[in-house]
């Protein structure tokens, strides 16, 4: 293949792995997806501060998922990609004893790093000392350490690292990682994102910074993109991994196709440390690369999976820039009101979400969407699943900092 | 008197086998700590789980995953004895 033939190659999605507030598992995630039901509840974990609701994974219980002599190494955050990785492997078809390990990289994104075991740490050094500090944090809190373990255990023994952007981590990753497989870089890379925020301290300093919705006496209606009563987010847990490989080795190996990534763009707000830029330049910069980089005319995108975080400010800063830009007037979900915001996560959960979006031609809604806010324009979609024939989509995510990340996903056979 | 108890071979397999998921047919005396995937941290962790329970200080740069059960336990025995 040429140089410019295989810049131009679509990559195909051949496995998903899910492990979210919405169920472990993609066919949990989907079924709980579609019923548009929140997942948030009080959380005995952040009992006494002041927002003391998110979504968890549900029964999450990694020494029945991975093994005791496993799962007591890691921090939650590997835990969570690990399930996740093992059922994207398993849905691929693939078995990492038969490959060409060399070939195969790993591109995970994240945003806190392991902060239960940093937190767990940081308490044991201020109440027992220095000498009682367990070394297994050093290699559980820095956030390389993610895909470092899915290395370990996947034998995937090519390129390997960890993206930071913040809450756009999840897209960037896979990004990345479609650009690694272009390139020739890769045959096969795992990619996706994980975090497990939910320890006090990081909660406590976004409840300070008036991110978080505080609706905790009803934690159900409190993550509620687009509405006009929306307050702030539910932070969240999850992790997400695909399996990403040209198409044209897909289809030489049988593989089934999820759908394609076509397109990938990103920017920088260069604005402020955690509030949109209210123009949308800067995520208009990063979702027209990424129509440009996948030869799709902004008319063309029918669908959108919203980074739609609850907040005022990125829900309507978002919903003008897809008015803006998106002409064709695209369906919108944002599937955070179901899962919350998984931060670092939540876009490689949303990508995945839009690639079965596309798969099954329906739209999941948002959930808690009573009363659309009046100066929001789009085409919300909520109450119930909308069938719809997705053909092009686009994934959007927006994190602290002003980074930006946008995916442009297409059916299957549309290239 | 202390009325400390050094651990038996026992109650070492035990703690390795529910805190640390080492199966119990692994553990023998002759067992080589890194055939059960116990390397140097994770004999560190090992070290503070039997300090926390057993109330006695157990030297860990005396660790060594070449060693085996039976090296361990004695370790902890001995350290015992130290605290008696």
């Amino acid at each position: 293949m040429n140089e410019r033939a295989r810049r131009g190659t679509p990559v195909a999605i051949t496995g998903i792995g899910l492990v979210t507030p919405a169920g472990i598992g993609t066919t949990a995630n989907w079924e709980r997806l579609l019923t548009g039901r929140s997942t948030a509840r009080r959380d005995p974990g952040l009992a006494g501060l002041p927002v003391d609701i998110s979504c968890r994974v549900p029964d999450f219980d990694a020494a029945s998922l991975l093994g005791r002599s496993t799962a007591w190494r890691l921090d939650r955050v590997s835990q969570l990609a690990l399930v996740a990785a093992k059922e994207a492997l398993a849905d691929a078809g693939l078995d990492p004893e038969r490959w060409d390990g060399p070939r195969v990289g790993i591109v995970m994104g994240n945003a806190l790093g392991g902060t239960a075991s940093y937190e767990a740490a940081h308490t044991t050094y201020h109440q027992e000392g220095a000498d009682q500090v367990s070394p297994l944090v050093m290699v559980n809190w820095p956030v390389n350490m993610i895909s470092g373990y899915l290395a370990m255990h996947c034998r995937a023994l090519g390129p390997n690292l960890v993206v930071a952007t913040a809450c756009a981590s999840g897209v960037t990753a896979i990004g990345i990682a479609r650009d690694m497989l272009r390139s020739g870089l890769c045959d096969i890379v795992l990619a996706g994102a994980s975090e497990a925020p939910l320890s006090p301290t990081p909660m406590a300093a976004y409840h300070r910074m008036g991110a978080l919705s505080r609706r905790t006496d009803d934690p159900e209606s409190a993550s509620r993109p687009f509405d006009a009563d929306r307050g702030g987010f539910v932070a969240a847990e999850a992790a997400a991994v695909l399996v990403l490989e040209r198409e044209g080795d897909a289809r030489a190996r049988g593989g089934t196709v999820h759908a394609l990534v076509t397109g990938f763009g990103a920017s920088a707000d260069g604005h402020h440390a955690s509030a949109p830029d209210p123009t949308g330049a800067g995520v208009e910069r990063a979702l027209r690369a990424a129509l440009t980089d996948a030869d799709v005319a902004p008319e063309a995108v029918d669908h959108v999976n919203a980074h739609g975080t609850s907040t005022r400010l990125n829900d309507l800063m978002e919903s003008r820039l897809i008015d803006r830009v998106l002409v064709g007037g695209p369906s919108v979900t944002s599937t955070k009101g179901v899962t919350g915001h998984a931060l670092g996560a939540a876009g490689a959960i949303e990508v995945a979400y839009t690639a079965l979006t596309i798969e099954h031609g329906l739209v999941p809604p948002t959930a808690n969407l009573d009363k659309l806010d009046p100066e929001i324009g789009v085409d919300v979609v909520a109450g119930a699943p909308r069938e719809q024939s997705v053909t092009t989509a686009t994934s959007h995510s927006f994190g602290f900092g002003g980074q930006n990340a946008v995916l442009v996903l297409q059916k299957a056979g549309t290239r | 008197m202390s009325t400390f108890t050094p651990p038996t071979f026992d109650m070492l397999a035990k703690i390795l086998e529910e805190k640390f998921g080492v199966l119990r047919d692994d553990i023998k005396p002759d067992t080589l700590l890194e055939d059960i995937e116990l390397d140097s941290l994770a004999l560190i962790e090992v070290a503070l789980t039997l300090q926390k329970q057993l109330g006695v200080s157990i030297p860990t740069e005396d660790l060594n995953s070449g060693g085996t059960v039976a090296d361990l336990h004695e370790l902890v025995n001995t350290a015992a004895g130290k605290a008696r």
